[in-house]
Order: structure tokens, then sequence, then C-alpha cells
């Protein structure tokens, strides 16, 4: 007869404990949105950072506020949980001059020369001499949100493309 | 045998982590899906016409991988949900004059939180609830039934990537059945939605049919006729077939106009009343042609519960949920003439018959049984306490 009882109660202990997991307990240790927060090393200013579908011609905007080079932004809370494909605005690109390329040239005494007078603007001499692209560009990336915080460090690599990983 | 346990649980929890997503459009269908479900299972119900029928149940699933839902933006995990629950209850008005009302409740969908009633509501969930009540009248002494009722069909949200639903459909539904012959009709307001035609020829004894011989190897067979709203209306034949004294079925079903392959399943019920249920099913998906069109699958329920993998009852009811093992707390019973027996059932559950036979133990012993409390019978119980320790109660609130 315990041993029913034993067997009765603990039938009983399974069941309660599907039902408790069942319902609404689960978010008490899984998030189900994704607060995201970036920061901005890339050497541009991020314009935008969105969700598109997989064919690229739906776009679910995320962050639709600029984050100036070598900042922080607030934090913003989604509904995005699983696997999309992101999408990265960012205009006023500084590089390294090889000039002959860009519209906008900013010298080292920042003085800047306008794309009009491109034509006439002197071959760099000083090699920290920087250059500014005021075109917004794209990017894509794939990620995966598992729910919760996520701080994103967004930076360039050597090749000036657009990288970042998580911390 | 050890070895066996962890290849199963390997199996097991690598069916969490492989399961395929939900897309959004089975969702967006679901409740179509569902409605014909329910009128399929008052169908059942109704080849008695009266008694009495209950049913409950929810899917369980532990893991927000298990049901992924694919939008166009990717992989979203989260929860399919299914809530279900259906009664029906019947009374003798005058003899042979039976009235009952019945009522068929469902609230499914999907949202990024499991719940129980209140969903997270986020921008990819949806959540619908389907609602079928009705009236029936039989005639037992003609072996006639009459019903008919309403279907509400309502969204109670519906995130971005599902299209427009409106978020109330009233429909209604009418059921004749004379002896095994039964039609049963679907309309949303004067436009027919479907029509089924079932001939439930297997002699069944919960009826008052033979419980063996020839005639409970006569086939049921439903001819369900779908409107194409616009485009051209399409046939589903579904013949149930007893292949062994009505414990072994086997299931098939076929669509016209195109003459393709739908669904079989072999079912294995250990006893007639079908409380307990093993099938092998395999159901075309009409993705792509070949043989990986086929989707095989198996499940086994029990009284309280169903586990499932890959079973075409759940494609098709549980948003083409594929890939994982599915687990659903569910309890069906249904009633006619005091006999007991789960939906669809063909003889009455062997219950009864093992109560009579405990009893008549305890009788036969020296008439002292055991009641619930594990005390026997016609003693006073007593409690003997050991160990029991007396503290003082302090002057700083231990009482």
């Amino acid at each position: 007869m315990k041993s029913k009882t034993l067997r009765l109660s603990l039938i009983a202990a399974v069941v309660a404990s599907c039902f408790v997991l069942s319902g609404c307990i689960s978010h008490w240790f899984e998030d189900s949105t994704t607060r995201l927060q970036i920061e901005n090393r890339t050497g541009a200013d991020i314009i935008e950072i969105d969700i598109v579908s997989e064919d690229e011609r739906t776009v679910r905007p995320w962050i639709q506020d600029t984050i100036k080079d070598s900042s922080v932004s607030r934090v913003y809370e989604e509904d995005w949980v699983g696997d999309f494909k992101g999408r990265i605005l960012y205009t006023n690109f500084v590089y390294p001059c090889s000039c002959g390329l860009t519209r906008a040239v900013v010298s080292k005494s920042g003085e800047s020369v306008t794309s009009d007078s491109f034509t006439t603007l002197p071959e760099p001499t000083e090699k920290n001499c920087t250059c500014t692209d005021s075109r917004v560009e794209k990017g894509w990336f794939d990620i995966s949100l598992s729910g919760g915080s996520l701080y994103l460090v967004f930076t360039r690599n050597p090749d000036g493309t657009l990288h970042f990983e998580s911390r | 045998m050890r070895f066996i346990k962890t290849i199963f649980c390997l199996l097991f929890f690598a069916s969490f982590a492989l399961a395929d997503a939900i897309p959004a459009s089975a969702l967006a269908t679901g409740g179509a899906v569902t409605r014909d479900q329910q009128l399929r299972e008052i169908r059942d119900i109704m080849r008695g016409g009266r008694g009495g029928y209950i049913d409950l149940g929810f899917n369980y699933l532990p893991f927000r991988t298990q049901t992924p839902l694919e939008s166009p933006y990717g992989e979203h995990e989260g929860y399919a949900f299914k809530h279900h629950f259906a009664g029906f209850g019947s009374g003798e008005v005058t003899k042979n004059n039976h009235l009952g009302f019945l009522l068929w409740f469902e609230r499914s969908g999907w949202d990024g939180e499991d719940f129980f009633f209140w969903p997270m509501y986020n921008d990819f969930s949806i959540a619908r609830s389907v609602t079928t009540w009705g009236l029936t009248y039989t005639q037992s002494a003609m072996n006639f039934t009459m019903a008919g009722g309403m279907q509400h069909q309502n969204v109670e949200y519906v995130g971005d990537v599902y299209p427009h639903e409106n978020d109330s459909l009233l429909y209604s539904w009418g059921l004749v059945r004379w002896g095994k012959t039964s039609v049963q009709a679907n309309y949303h307001k004067a436009h027919w939605q479907s029509v089924r035609i079932s001939m439930d020829l297997e002699s069944r004894a919960i009826y008052g049919g033979r419980g063996r011989g020839p005639l409970t190897y006569l086939p049921n067979i439903d001819v369900t006729i779908y409107n194409g709203k616009g485009d051209d209306d399409s046939v589903r034949v579904f013949w149930e077939q007893n292949l062994f004294a009505q414990v072994l079925y086997g299931e098939v079903a076929f669509d016209f106009p195109r003459k393709e392959f739908h669904s079989a399943a072999l079912k294995y019920y250990p006893d007639p009343s079908r409380m307990v249920a093993i099938e092998a099913t395999c159901l075309r998906r009409n993705v792509r042609h070949g043989a990986k069109d086929l989707l095989w699958g198996g499940g086994i329920e029990l009284p309280f519960v169903r586990f499932a993998y890959n079973s075409s009852y759940d494609y098709e009811t549980f948003f083409h949920a594929k890939g994982t093992f599915l687990v659903e707390f569910q309890f069906n019973l249904a009633t006619i003439d005091g006999l007991l027996f789960a939906r669809g059932g063909t003889r009455s559950a062997p219950m009864e018959t093992l109560n009579i036979e405990r009893k008549k133990n305890f009788e036969s012993k020296d008439s002292k049984g055991l009641d619930l409390m594990g005390s026997v019978k016609g003693e006073p119980r007593t409690l003997e306490a050991t160990g029991i320790r007396y503290e003082k109660s302090g002057s700083e609130g231990g009482k």
C-alpha cells in the first residue's frame, strides 16, 4: 500500500510539474524578447539596424536612431527570438585617404573640400589624411538571437567590411 | 536494456533540436482545419446520438525549439499551442425521444511564451478560438438523429506575418443521421463550405450491433466535398476498415479530382473501446514529388496522454508540426446506456467487469476491505505519534 501511495504521488508530481512548466512558468528562466544595445566602433555613423526577410524585400526596423561613431546606443527591446537576417545602414564613413575615390575630403587641419573642387584637390602628402564618405552604405549579417540582453560591438575589419561581436 | 534507454533518450532530445519549423501559412489556415475536425468528431459522437461525451486536452511542449515559426524573416522560437475541450449530454424526454446539447471548443495558435490563459501576444503570435455548439434530437427506436447549431471562429490576436482574417466568423452546421448513414453540412451565411456523407457500415456492439462476425468487417466510408470558392471543389474520400477483430484497423484517404493519395494509417487498439491506441501513419504533404513527399510517423495514445512523432493527425491538426516528439495530455470518454468507451470505439471498456470481480474478491475474503486511507474497514483508525518534539514558545512571536 505504501509503495502504491508513493507511486501515485510520484505520478501526481510528474503531472503537476508538466502542468507548471507548460503554463506561464518557462519564461521565468527564458527570455521571450531580445533587448539589444549597440556599441559603435566602426568609424562611421550607424543610422539604422533592421531585420530583413530572406529575399531582402521586406524590412522591419529595429533601431532607427543614429548611433554616432564611438558611442553606445540605448537599449531597444523587440520580439525577435530565433535565427534572422539583419541589415545595418551607416554613413559618414571615415577612412585613410586614397584620393580619387571620394566626393568629400577632409584634411588633417579640418578644412573640408567639397566634391565640386575635387579635380583641383592635390594628392595627400601626409599619411594620416582621412576621407569621409557620406553616402549611405548597407551591410547584411546573419544573427541568431536566443532572447535576453544582447550587447553588440560593431567594428571594422582591415579590409573595410563591418564586423560585430557580442559581449 | 540500459543501452536501449540511452539511445532512446538521445533520440528523444535530438528530436527537439532537429524540429522543423511550422509555416505561417499553416497557422493562417488553422481555423478551417479545426472547424472540419470538430465536425468530424461530432459526426463520430452522433453515431449513437444519445448518452454523453467529454473531451479535454492540451499539447505540452517543454522546449520552444520544438515548434519554431517560419516567417519571411526567419525562424522564430516559440510555442504552438492547442487547448481543447468538448462535451455532449442528452436526456430521454419522452420514451425513445432524446434531446441533447453539445459544445466543442478549441483555442490554438502560436505564441512566444507558453501559457494556459494569457498569451504573450508578440509581433508574430496568432491566437484563435473555434467554438461549435448545437442541439440534438434522437429518436432511438427509429435510430434517427437530427442535430444542428453554429460555429464561431474568432481570432483574438493576429501578428504581422499572417494574412488578414475577419475576427468574427459565423458558420452554421447541420447533421442528419438515419441508421448508419449520415449527412453533415457546413455553411457560411448562404454559402456551403463542406458536405460530408458518411456510411458507417461496420457493426458496433456499443450501438446494439454485433460484437464479432462478418458484419464487423464492413467498411466505414465518408466522402467530404469542400467548396473550392471559385476553383474546383475538392473531394476527400476516407475509408476505415476493420482488419482483425475490431482491434486492428486500416485507414486510407484519397483526394479527388486530383486522384491522389492523401494519407494512410494502421491502427492497433488493444481493446475495442479504443481507450488505448498505437498507430503508424503515412501522409502526403504535397510539397514535392517522389518519396520525400511522404511523411512517416506514429503515435501511442493512452487514456490520459498521447505521444507522437510525425503522426499525420498532428501534422494536420497541429499546424504541420513535424520532426519532433509531441506530447498531448488528453482524455476523452463517451457513454451510451451506461457503457463507457472512447470516441470511435466499438465495444464498451472492460473497466466495469473488473470492478465487479474486485468486489467479489473482497467479499470472498473475510469481508474486510481496505478503505482509501489504507486502514482495515470496520476497525477504528488509530494514529500513533512517535518522535514529536515539544518546543517552548518563546516570548518573541514563537506562537
